[in-house]
């Protein structure tokens, strides 16, 4: 009879299990070795490279001065890095005039030199690190070393270089790129590319406005998307050739750019773009009016609320949640539309934002008090009875209190008798169970009275 | 007999061959990608992106069923996270305790009509909450179904997000852990669908304010040997197995998907054990069937603390629940195995995920059993069992001791030198005894899953206050 270990039918797992043992054994003692060593070592390494840094940092300003030579430092393994570092945190952070000789340190010292050649003649992960490096040096003589890795096979590498050009953060660095997402010949995620070019047109929208209309239909997505991004009041340039766009995401982007430029007929504009046939594009030209607050678009946010797309009535009432003082307006014209989704998606953003709460104060207000009380009988017909309920119980303000209790008892309101009743069960104190009662008492009589204007499903 | 010895003798040993040299390949592997990634972060500014208008919103799923001890924490932890566009939405998931009205005393809860449309059935809905503090926070109260992937379902129809990011309401995330988890999805928004992140153990530590303050190792043997092993699972298992994009295991505990993929797929499959291998593995089938190029990815620094079971009997319960929840998906899903649509997930991943995790405790016992059978009968020479024991021990210690190097070259939470002194003695009982121990437990996960029980049995909980009190 032959086993697996008896060794003589099936030597090699037998061998393999004998040689295994002490290579696994051996495994375990190097590991163990390596945690011991590499905690020491590192701990040795921090403390001397702290003590470097310390040392750097007292002599920073004979070393920008070149008082110390650059020699001493640039070709120390720990002095170059350190001294790189400190440049470059220092340029992240310095304004234009600070970083004058900052430049001229990196120019001099053949830090630039040095990450130049890292460039054109490093590879891996000393290459990349390397392009970051000349981004955030931010020196015009380092962009063509940058410009020449666009076109590199490892995409990875093309990443950092867009990066990299990004950080420069000029209209000129973002021009090779341009110019290759033009040829088509750039592979680089949309997310990097988008967030390299609006760093290099940051404060200067107006040129990237002027040049969108001419790209081709491949890039002016993704352009539109950057202008939205870094378009502001100072931006200058016609925004309805963007507004006409063929291109759905151009449009939507447009309108995003119009609530951060807002020219004179912004509005106009942006009432338009809500009438889009792509849902996209009415959800963020309704986002754009929300932005602006004219109550010329009030209409047409009304209109938005009983749009056939749910996000797009979500943000619309997020809109009309921002004006103030129209809230009576508001609710009227959104009974009119007959649309209880609408009016759903109104209170419950008006919930949401805090407003309901704000109306009923509102009503200590003498001058206020009509147009928020026809708000909040809008409000308990979209369904807001719950929250009233609660305010009125809970309120501080015992006149608030007492305004609130008339205007639901004279709302007649038979949704709201249900919910009054259910409430009145879960209430604990004696007091809040003899308002309710008088409440119900009060609601069953004005029911019969009024008759509420129905709203019917959409 | 003596045939049925020999052969199991022979299973025993190549299997346990195999199921070794695999995680070693895995462990070199995520050496290197490791290495990667920290060059990769150290081109990355995290406090750029805390601020950019262009990362994308992400909505966090809290199910929450009977946390009353640490619910207020957490939530406190992911409101506090750092992150541009954010929502937190808890489950309440019929609670009988007291969390729906810890979270109302804390965070001054409103009831409210938004508009909930259920996309995705889900019990019934009694009520949604939002918070007059903090309007990112939004509480959902439903019926309990004994089921989170339920709860998640609900949360799912609530949350408003592209993103949508699952979390275990006992966890506690760091505050950059969300920032660090959409990188990939960042850097390839278009291929990344799901993206998980570390998972660690958080008995022992200090929390304050659901902020980790001091990260030390646990007291108990039980506790310090599930953080041995849950080094190993995710900084050697999941990144190994993500690099190749073979991943279809991501963390209930802490993983983001995109929102339109889970809707595609149907949202969390309710009557699921493992609700959260469930979904990546539909994911991976619906996204195949449709030949659509996408990524499942995970990414090992962005951390997420997890109370761990500090008792033999809730650990039991939770391995059975494990092995029931994988046996459950890895059988709904057998036509994949092999299939050529499916490519690497249906000739790698799962028939990996078949041997080497569904039927591993059967092998193990039986090969075991046979072993010391075949050495009682004197069939089989003594010194190359011996021999065989020891070679297992120490290839089982020395996977446990490279997650412990990986864990030190790289993220290094544990710095005081007790405790690395204690998490390298502890590798040593990793593999005897707590690994059979551990085979008991799948096996009795086994079982239940031939009988068909599927019930959700909850582990205790000592709560982060109580836990880090005990030890400070």
């Amino acid at each position: 009879m032959h086993f697996v270990f008896n060794g003589s039918w099936l030597h090699y797992p037998a061998q393999a299990s004998l040689l295994a043992v002490p290579a696994t054994l051996f495994g375990i003692v190097i590991l163990l070795a390596s945690i011991l060593l590499r905690r020491v070592i590192r701990n040795r390494f921090l403390r001397h490279r702290d003590l470097r840094t310390l040392r750097i940092r007292r002599d920073w300003d004979r070393i920008i001065s070149r008082e110390i030579p650059p020699e001493t430092w640039l070709f120390h393994p720990i002095d170059g890095q350190v001294v790189e570092e400190i440049l470059l945190d220092q340029m992240d952070v310095a304004g234009a005039a600070e970083l004058i000789p900052l430049r001229q340190f990196a120019r001099n010292s053949g830090l630039l030199d040095r990450r130049v050649r890292d460039v054109r003649h490093s590879k891996g992960w000393r290459r990349r690190h390397a392009l970051l490096a000349l981004g955030r040096m931010r020196i015009p003589e380092g962009v063509p070393a940058i410009v020449e890795v666009l076109s590199d096979r490892n995409m990875a590498t093309v990443v950092d270089a867009v990066r990299g050009l990004g950080k420069i953060g000029t209209p000129q660095a973002a021009e090779p790129i341009l110019e290759l997402l033009e040829s088509g010949d750039l592979s680089c995620p949309q997310q990097t590319l988008q967030i390299a070019l609006a760093n290099c047109f940051r404060g200067h929208a107006s040129k990237l406005l002027k040049r969108i209309p001419e790209c081709s239909d491949a890039c002016r997505p993704l352009l539109a998307r950057v202008l939205a991004e870094v378009a502001n009041d100072e931006t200058t340039g016609d925004l309805s050739v963007l507004a006409s766009d063929p291109l759905a995401e151009v449009r939507a982007c447009a309108a995003r750019t119009l609530a951060a430029v807002r020219p004179p007929n912004a509005c106009h504009s942006l009432m338009r773009l809500a009438a889009d046939e792509e849902w996209f594009v009415r959800l963020r030209a309704v986002v754009a009016l929300g932005e602006l607050v004219n109550p010329d678009s009030l209409r047409m946010l009304v209109v938005a609320l009983c749009d056939s797309n749910r996000l797009v009535r979500l943000r619309a009432a997020a809109a009309l949640v921002r004006f103030e003082g129209e809230e009576g307006r508001i609710f009227q014209l959104t009974i009119q539309t007959r649309d209880r989704y609408a009016l759903q998606a109104l209170v419950s953003e008006m919930e949401r934002s805090g407003r309901i709460p704000e109306l009923v104060n509102a009503l200590s207000d003498p001058e206020r008090r009509p147009i928020v009380e026809s708000a909040l009988l809008a409000a308990l017909q979209g369904g807001s009875a719950r929250m009233l309920i609660d305010l009125w119980l809970h309120h501080s303000d015992r006149h608030i209190r007492a305004r609130l209790a008339r205007l639901l008892a004279r709302s007649g309101d038979k949704g709201l008798l249900q919910q009054v009743e259910q409430f009145s069960l879960s209430i604990a104190t004696r007091q809040q169970k003899r308002v309710l009662r008088w409440l119900i008492a009060n609601l069953r009589k004005s029911s019969h009275a009024v008759t509420s204007e129905p709203v019917v499903a959409a | 007999m003596s045939a049925f010895l020999e052969f199991s003798n022979y299973l025993l040993f190549w299997y346990y061959l195999g199921s070794n040299l695999i995680y070693l390949g895995l462990l070199i592997v995520s050496v290197a990608v490791t290495l990667a990634h920290h060059h990769r972060l150290a081109g990355l500014w995290l406090d750029r992106m805390r601020d950019s208008p262009l990362m994308p919103p992400v909505s966090i799923l809290v199910p929450a069923h009977n946390e009353e001890k640490c619910i207020v924490d957490s939530v406190r932890s992911f409101l506090a996270l750092d992150y541009p566009e954010l929502e937190v939405i808890v489950i309440n998931d019929g609670s009988n305790d007291h969390t729906l009205e810890r979270l109302t005393e804390h965070f001054h809860l409103l009831r409210t009509d938004i508009l909930y449309v259920s996309e995705i059935p889900t019990k019934l809905v009694r009520g949604l909450y939002m918070s007059s503090v903090d309007r990112r926070l939004l509480v959902v109260d439903k019926q309990s179904s004994g089921r989170k992937a339920d709860a998640l379902n609900a949360g799912l129809n609530a949350a408003s997000s592209p993103f949508v990011c699952a979390v275990d309401a006992d966890a506690v995330l760091e505050r950059d852990a969300l920032l660090r988890i959409m990188i990939p999805v960042f850097a390839d928004p278009r291929r990344v669908v799901a993206t998980g992140g570390i998972v660690r153990v958080v008995n022992g530590t200090l929390i304050e304010n659901g902020e980790v303050k001091q990260v030390r190792l646990p007291r108990r043997p039980i506790e310090v040997l599930q953080v041995i092993e849950y080094l190993r699972a995710f900084l050697i298992g999941r990144q190994g197995w993500a690099e190749f994009n073979l991943l279809i295991l991501i963390s209930g505990a802490f993983g983001v998907f995109r929102r339109d993929v889970m809707r595609q797929v149907g949202g969390f499959r309710s009557t699921a054990i493992g609700e959260d291998l469930d979904l990546v593995v539909r994911i991976h089938r619906i996204l195949r069937d449709k030949g659509e190029d996408y990524r499942v990815a995970f990414v090992p620094d962005p951390v997420c603390w997890t109370e761990v079971p500090s008792n033999l009997k809730s650990l039991a319960r939770q391995r059975a629940r494990w092995q029931n929840g994988l046996a459950d998906v890895l059988w709904r899903n057998r036509d994949m195995l092999f299939n050529p649509r499916y490519g690497r997930i249906g000739y790698l991943a799962l028939p990996y995920h078949w041997l080497f995790e569904w039927v591993a405790p059967v092998i193990e016992v039986l090969g075991w059993t046979t072993m010391i059978i075949a050495a009682l009968l004197g069939k089989l020479s003594m010194t190359f069992f011996a021999n065989f024991l020891l070679f297992g021990y120490l290839f089982g210690t020395l996977i446990s001791i490279g997650s412990v190097v990986l864990e030190e070259m790289t993220y290094h939470r544990y710095n005081d030198w007790r405790d690395l002194a204690r998490l390298l003695g502890y590798c040593f009982l990793e593999f005897f005894p707590y690994r059979p121990l551990n085979t008991l437990w799948r096996l009795r996960g086994l079982r239940d899953s031939l009988r068909g029980r599927n019930s959700w049995t909850k582990i205790e909980r000592v709560g982060f206050v109580e836990q880090s009190g005990a030890r400070h």
